[in-house]
């Protein structure tokens, strides 16, 4: 978005508008695309404060909402946009730094919600729509991993109207899991060891070659027919014969043939031949006058 | 296992004629081998092909064969039911010189004595026929309605899989490595995987010829040359004959060069080096693409918009006089022999095969016996002699 108003302003000059790109826009742009810089070991410090922020941001990236959000100025970045966020001072409880992080990765802790000190009241960003929230339910409390902690109780959630997409959930949790809490499950019963981490074969019968419009049924018919050379596909169906020369398809071809259970190795691989991209016939044409091709 | 099998007859190569011969064998119900050394069917020179089939020649053998393969390729889906890439349009030879009109005039009354439909059109119909021709200098040009072009992708593939219908086998990456002979008679073949009987062998082995003389004691003379050809990204249909423009080009590198719209609205392209490649080097030149462009624009300019999209090489297995040789061996008994086709194989290998068919069943030629001794029927290859070949 940020390089975008610089390539406006640079279209709008082209077309004759006097327009100027201030000097350090493009220096904001180079920044903003830095690759990702350190990673720091994650420190939480426990604060005995009514209520404070835990900022869970290891990896030095261009980033900044959470230093704007917060409407004391008590989230600093130190001068560059690529340093880890800090925190110091006092917390309102707004939720302004838990709403706008991309990451995820702020959230509340209230000191003061259980006199007795045993249950903590934490204030978690969520985005997976409010019909999956068991309002007053229990819910499985996460670590940064993801991994399992414990549980906790969904006591309220405050929504937005200019951040529709992530609610503010209000989690109530044993004050000794207050500091590792970073997130909830849904599906307190979830057996993670069973999660199928690859993704099942589609049903549906979607088109291989896309610059031939090859369907994968196509190319099943022919490889029970007994094809077992790629040249051959490609002269039956047009498979890896159009624009791209099969840069895109042949990975998925191969995957085809592993699907209908014939051994790699028993497939003749295709030929490549020029060009590798397709250009007009008047690009070949030399100017008169020049003696060698 | 590596097993001993027989066969009525065995087809040795598996393109543009050995597929064709196949078909035909088994249709009359023998039991057919065929043997690929490539992957697969059709691989060869066979997919090199523009893919034009025409009956317009100016020889009778070839006019006739030629026929045969149109009425097959053209009538083929409607039978059968497979695609072949059939796209009719006939074949157009523009004129802009009175010599090439002269020569071309010349042929037609044979032709049409042959019931070739070919004729002499004006310069106003050749600008309908290929639009967008250059039409400076046009004299008008050669029209024959009735050729038209197919794929070289696809009738191999199709043909083979009916000829399995009728029984016959076919085995892919398997190369003849020796022929079995028991005195003057053909008996078998050796591969590099197993061995086969048979007292019928059909020789169909395209730009390799020469090779399987030597290993049957046979000079046979086939020497193949390379020609360069490319294809371009679809258009929509707006050409449609196949395009012969027979003057050599200015630039002193080519003869004739040839063009047109396959079924898919490809244009694909070709011409003939006026300094032949001699051999089997299938690697693409740099200098084909600017000399063929120049052509190609110069004779029709919108097509320099057009996309180029791939470029190969393929080789015209050529007899020293430009005739295919279709004939049983004279000296060796069961050995039927479909080599030299010059670069027409494609279009002469559907009527070629049934002239196999014939020379194995009934060991004589399909065609008339006036028009067969002009495909060199009775030639003699022993490789003991070096006796002229008519």
């Amino acid at each position: 978005i940020f390089s975008g108003r610089i390539v406006g302003r640079q279209i709008a000059s082209d077309l004759g508008v006097p327009v100027t790109i201030p000097e350090d826009w493009p220096r904001m742009a180079k920044l903003l695309r830095s690759r990702p810089g350190a990673t720091a070991p994650l420190a939480i410090e426990d604060r005995s404060q009514p209520v404070f922020p835990i900022i869970r941001c290891v990896q030095e990236i261009p980033c900044n909402p959470c230093e704007a959000a917060c409407p004391e100025g008590h989230i600093t970045l130190g001068g560059s946009i690529m340093n880890l966020p800090r925190f110091a001072g006092s917390c309102l409880g707004c939720g302004e730094c838990v709403s706008v992080c991309p990451g995820l990765a702020i959230n509340l802790v209230f000191n003061d919600y259980d006199p007795s000190g045993k249950q903590s009241l934490l204030m978690l960003p969520f985005e997976l729509g409010l019909e999956k929230l068991p309002l007053g339910g229990e819910v499985a409390t996460v670590d940064m991993a993801g991994k399992r902690i414990g549980k906790g109780k969904v006591v309220a959630v405050r929504s937005r109207t200019e951040q529709d997409r992530r609610h503010l959930v209000l989690v109530e949790v044993p004050a000794t899991d207050k500091l590792r809490v970073a997130g909830f499950a849904v599906r307190s019963d979830c057996d993670e060891s069973l999660v199928d981490s690859s993704v099942p074969a589609t049903t549906a019968d979607p088109i291989v070659c896309r610059c031939e419009r090859v369907r994968k049924s196509a190319i099943v018919a022919e490889i029970r027919q007994g094809v077992r050379d790629m040249n051959q596909l490609k002269a039956m169906v047009r498979a890896t014969m159009g624009a791209c020369g099969g840069k895109t398809c042949g990975e998925l071809i191969r995957r085809i043939f592993r699907e209908e259970g014939v051994d790699l190795a028993d497939v003749s691989p295709g030929t490549i031949r020029p060009l590798v991209a397709e250009a007009p016939l008047a690009a070949f044409v030399r100017d008169e006058g020049k003696t060698d091709a | 296992m590596p097993s001993a099998r027989t066969y009525d007859v065995i087809v040795v190569g598996g393109g543009s004629v050995g597929i064709p011969s196949a078909y035909y064998l088994a249709k009359q119900g023998l039991k057919v081998l065929v043997l690929e050394r490539r992957p697969a069917v059709g691989q060869g020179d066979n997919k090199a092909a523009i893919g034009g089939i025409r009956a317009t020649h100016s020889d009778a053998a070839k006019i006739l064969l030629c026929t045969r393969s149109l009425d097959v390729v053209s009538t083929w889906k409607q039978q059968h039911g497979d695609e072949i890439g059939w796209k009719p349009g006939g074949y157009c030879f523009p004129v802009y010189d009175e010599g090439l009109e002269k020569k071309l005039r010349s042929l037609l009354p044979m032709q049409h004595k042959h019931g070739l439909k070919n004729d002499w059109v004006d310069a106003a119909t050749v600008a309908e026929l290929v639009p967008g021709i250059n039409p400076e200098g046009l004299r008008g040009g050669t029209y024959s309605p009735d050729d038209g072009q197919s794929s070289p992708l696809l009738i191999p593939v199709v043909l083979m899989r009916h000829a399995a219908r009728h029984g016959a086998e076919l085995r892919v990456n398997e190369r003849v490595v020796g022929y079995l002979l028991e005195g003057q008679a053909i008996k078998g073949v050796k591969t590099d995987k197993d061995t086969y009987f048979a007292p019928h062998v059909v020789l169909a082995t395209g730009a390799d010829a020469a090779e399987h003389g030597k290993l049957l004691g046979l000079d046979i003379p086939v020497t193949p040359d390379s020609h360069e050809a490319g294809i371009t990204a679809p258009v929509e249909h707006f050409i449609r004959p196949l395009v012969v423009d027979m003057r050599p080009g200015p630039e002193g590198k080519t003869a004739n060069f040839y063009f047109g719209q396959n079924h898919e609205g490809q244009i694909i392209f070709c011409y003939t080096p006026k300094e032949l490649f001699v051999g089997q080097n299938r690697e693409s030149l740099s200098e084909f693409l600017p000399i063929l462009a120049a052509r190609m624009i110069s004779l029709v300019p919108r097509l320099k918009h057009v996309l180029v999209r791939r470029i190969w090489r393929g080789c015209y297995p050529m007899t020293p006089d430009g005739i295919p040789i279709i004939d049983n061996a004279s000296q060796i008994k069961g050995l039927t022999l479909a080599l030299g086709m010059c670069g027409q194989g494609f279009m002469l290998g559907i009527g070629v095969g049934q002239e196999v068919a014939s020379f194995v069943v009934d060991s004589k030629p399909a065609l008339p016996p006036e028009v067969a001794k002009d495909v060199r029927f009775g030639g003699d290859f022993y490789s003991g002699t070096k006796e002229a070949l008519k």
